[in-house]
């Protein structure tokens, strides 16, 4: 979106350093090509194949603006399944094998997202859309297949081009593919099989999409034209109540972009039969920080548990050691998002906010209450603000202007929509708190005609009052 | 599998009741149309009110960015409408033009850097996108000025208006700040901060792709124009004065050339310059409330007073 004085929204540059653009969810194209590809996936004479009729709509879907960007995904593909396969079935070096793999991924991974950071943007290269995603998703896989026991039947496919076109479906599945939830190779592969048209759990693949593409188009997408404000230089004339009204939207649009995005995914591989991970769980009514990274992003707070916090050594090797691997799980969780040092920060922020937290908590446990909740929130939001300025010395500019507009007016322009747009997110959290779930027990008779019936209502509004969209805010990661 | 495709078609039933009801309100004129909540919006509704307007068609209709949507269309005369847009383009108000089948006698063009925004996809997918034209004239309910959102904000703001009417018996202090955001109302330090990144900004020419696409998008407009014209509009390029620093820049400089080169004026019309300048700004681009009343006088007297001078 363009503004009065020709500025761009930061956000929106950041996806023009994209190598491509990808074809979004809420999109016509996607329509048809969701729509065409469900229809032969079904039909009889193509049972057989569904697994390969997916994978080549995949590509064809991560190469509609860029089919040169297709390469890159296939040399990702080839080295995973080729690594896997050999940490498998080799006799010997299975950790060879497992940690060339990785050191590919990880350096297929740095040259197109760090090369700028580290050459001090000398060199600044496009990012290949979804990079990040399936990079992870490999590397997942090669330390899936290195934990499988003698014992355990393995789940990659004794037939190299089986379990390469099982690869090729793991990674590049189009759902997950641009923005997650990232998948567990074990979870995934044991899931290929021959899907029935009268197997597709409806309800799950209803309430995901409609759910879903509600917090996209209408919350998210409706939101952005608020928040915007509070890009650099137009927030130095925002009053603190109207600045801080706009940074909770964000917080909120934020959430509901992203979640958007997964429960459409979750909704979209459903109607496929397959069953991908929620991806978020109400984060925003978490009591403590650590609760927060078990609520959002799920997929990634895993794969960074698993496959960095548990080998650094976790929590088993004394207090600062914890406290350390806490900081630096974080921090990498960070630079993960964007190769800018404000994303650094934001990671060291958060690391330092988990181990603070803990070392309360040990000496004073508890549960925590609607206090804590809010804290937790408060520290969240404030954190988004690296999000929102690449440029950390706009972030504290931002902090100094809201503590200088004190006495400034509600700018009811942007607070009223804000508000009203930010409702839906409040509500979604609100009905999942315990107490309010208990009492909603009592009422089961109607529950799901209530259910049903808000969902008509989320459709009429995304009919009638969607926002414009540019894109996923995740996509740039 | 039964239940939940019965749930699906409950669903579906509940969304076309909630439409229905929306659609028969708005018919009933339960309530007023929006003005809109966000830039984006309110420029697709300033189409959709030139599009679906009962009015007869106006004989001046005014196309540009923000610079030109400070002048209001009172200032300048009756059966004048300003179709420029926030945020936006010549391009896009001229691609609503064309399509609306509303041709004015005469459309004022303003050009500048702005052209190198291109048209609005937003504006233009929301008053032309598939089917959107036919279902918008039919229910006027599925239009943008009748966004549930942007109904309950407008509804909301009437209320604390009232609210606020009664406790303090004026409407004068809250209006102020209903207001959609406005980096016009500006403080003045962030002014000479815009001004200085405006002269920062321009103080470099265009080259290579940048140009080249900034020539493509001359051309889309000369092409546009070009079209009008054969519909019987006169049109007639103009540019909004404004800071002297900001016009005195090298890429201004280059801007007006090209213009010139490929709208020659020996083919198209061009609006002179008022003669009078120190054009005062609210904050360094757009002209504060007085001046774009001063600056509409003038295009009264210039284009349709009686006797209007003859441009060259």
């Amino acid at each position: 979106m363009w503004l009065h004085t020709g500025e761009e929204d930061p956000t929106i540059i950041a996806y023009t350093r994209l190598w491509s653009e990808a074809m979004l969810f809420n999109s016509w194209i996607f329509v048809v090509f969701g729509l065409t590809t469900f229809i032969f996936y079904y039909l009889p004479i193509f049972r057989k194949v569904q697994v390969y009729l997916l994978i080549g709509a995949s590509f064809f879907f991560y190469a509609w603006e860029n089919p040169w960007l297709l390469s890159l995904l296939i040399f990702s593909i080839t080295i995973n399944s080729l690594t896997s396969y050999q940490v498998t079935y080799a006799n010997s070096n299975r950790l060879t094998w497992a940690t060339s793999g990785v050191v590919v991924n990880l350096l297929v991974l740095g040259f197109f997202k760090y090369t700028g950071l580290l050459s001090g943007h000398l060199i600044d290269l496009p990012l290949p859309i979804g990079i990040s995603f399936y990079t992870f998703e490999g590397i997942s896989l090669l330390m899936d297949a290195l934990s499988c026991k003698e014992s355990d039947p393995s789940f990659v496919e004794a037939s190299r081009i089986k379990h390469l076109a099982n690869t090729a479906f793991f990674v590049a599945f189009f759902p997950h593919l641009i923005a997650g939830p990232i998948l567990k190779a074990r979870s995934l592969y044991p899931q290929i099989s021959s899907k029935y048209f009268k197997d597709i759990v409806w309800c799950r693949a209803s309430r995901s999409l409609i759910t879903g593409y509600f917090l996209k188009l209408v919350v998210a997408d409706n939101l952005k034209d608020y928040t915007f404000w509070l890009s650099y230089p137009y927030y130095k004339s925002l009053s603190t109540s109207t600045g801080l009204t706009l940074l909770f939207g964000y917080s909120m649009q934020i959430f509901a972009d992203f979640a958007g995005y997964s429960l459409i995914a979750i909704g979209l591989a459903a109607l496929f039969g397959y069953t991908l991970p929620a991806n978020f769980n109400f984060p925003y009514i978490s009591r403590s920080l650590s609760e927060f990274w078990r609520r959002w992003h799920i997929s990634l707070s895993t794969w960074l548990r698993d496959y960095l916090y548990f080998p650094l050594g976790g929590n088993r090797k004394g207090n600062i050691r914890t406290y350390l691997n806490l900081m630096i799980v974080m921090i990498l969780g960070g630079l993960w998002h964007g190769a800018a040092w404000s994303y650094a920060i934001w990671g060291l922020y958060h690391g330092l906010g988990l181990a603070i937290e803990r070392f309360i908590t040990k000496r004073r446990p508890g549960d925590g209450n609607l206090f804590s909740a809010l804290g937790v929130f408060l520290f969240v939001s404030f954190g988004w603000l690296l999000f929102k300025f690449p440029q950390f010395d706009q972030a504290i500019g931002f902090a100094k202007i809201m503590l200088i507009n004190i006495r400034g007016g509600m700018n009811l322009g942007l607070i009223l929509p804000t508000l009203l747009f930010s409702l839906p997110v409040i509500i979604y959290h609100f009905l999942n708190i315990e107490s309010l779930a208990k009492l909603g027990k009592n009422f089961e008779g109607l529950i799901p005609i209530l259910r049903d019936a808000t969902l008509g209502f989320l459709v009429f509004l995304i009919v009638l009052n969607s926002g414009y969209s540019n894109g996923f805010i995740y996509f740039q990661f | 599998m039964a239940s939940s495709t019965s749930s699906s078609k409950r669903i579906l039933g509940f969304a076309f009741i909630a439409f229905v009801l929306w659609q028969a309100l708005t018919l009933a004129r339960i309530f007023p149309p929006s003005p809109g909540i966000s830039q984006g919006q309110i420029n697709a509704i300033r189409g959709e009110n030139y599009i679906y307007s009962e009015l007869p068609i106006p004989r001046l209709v005014l196309i540009g960015s923000s610079t030109v949507a400070r002048i209001k269309a009172s200032y300048v005369g009756s059966h004048v409408t300003n179709l420029a847009l926030d945020g936006g383009c010549a391009q896009t108000g001229l691609e609503i033009l064309l399509r609306s089948h509303r041709t004015p006698p005469i459309v004022l063009v303003e050009l500048d850097e702005t052209l190198a925004r291109k048209t609005d996809p937003f504006v233009i997918d929301a008053l032309f996108g598939w089917g959107s034209e036919p279902i918008h004239r039919a229910l006027p309910g599925t239009r943008q000025s009748y966004q549930p959102g942007a109904i309950a904000v407008m509804l909301f703001n009437q209320l604390i208006e009232h609210i606020h009417y009664l406790r303090k018996g004026s409407k004068q202090e809250i209006t102020a700040s209903k207001a959609p955001p406005d980096p016009t109302a500006a403080a003045q330090d962030l002014k000479n901060q815009m001004i200085t990144l405006k002269v920062e900004q321009k103080s470099h020419l265009m080259r290579g792709k940048v140009l080249a696409d900034f020539e493509s998008e001359v051309l889309h407009i000369r092409e546009q124009v070009d079209q009008l014209r054969s519909q019987g509009s006169r049109v007639i390029f103009f540019r909004v004065p404004g800071e002297k620093a900001v016009f005195d820049t090298p890429l201004e400089r280059q801007d007006q050339e090209l213009f010139h080169r490929l709208l020659p004026t020996h083919v198209y019309e061009w609006l002179p310059s008022p003669r009078s300048v120190g054009w005062q700004t609210s904050d360094g681009i757009h002209l504060n409330d007085s001046e774009a009343m001063r600056y509409g006088a003038y295009l009264r007297t210039t284009l349709i007073s009686e006797n209007p001078p003859k441009l060259k």
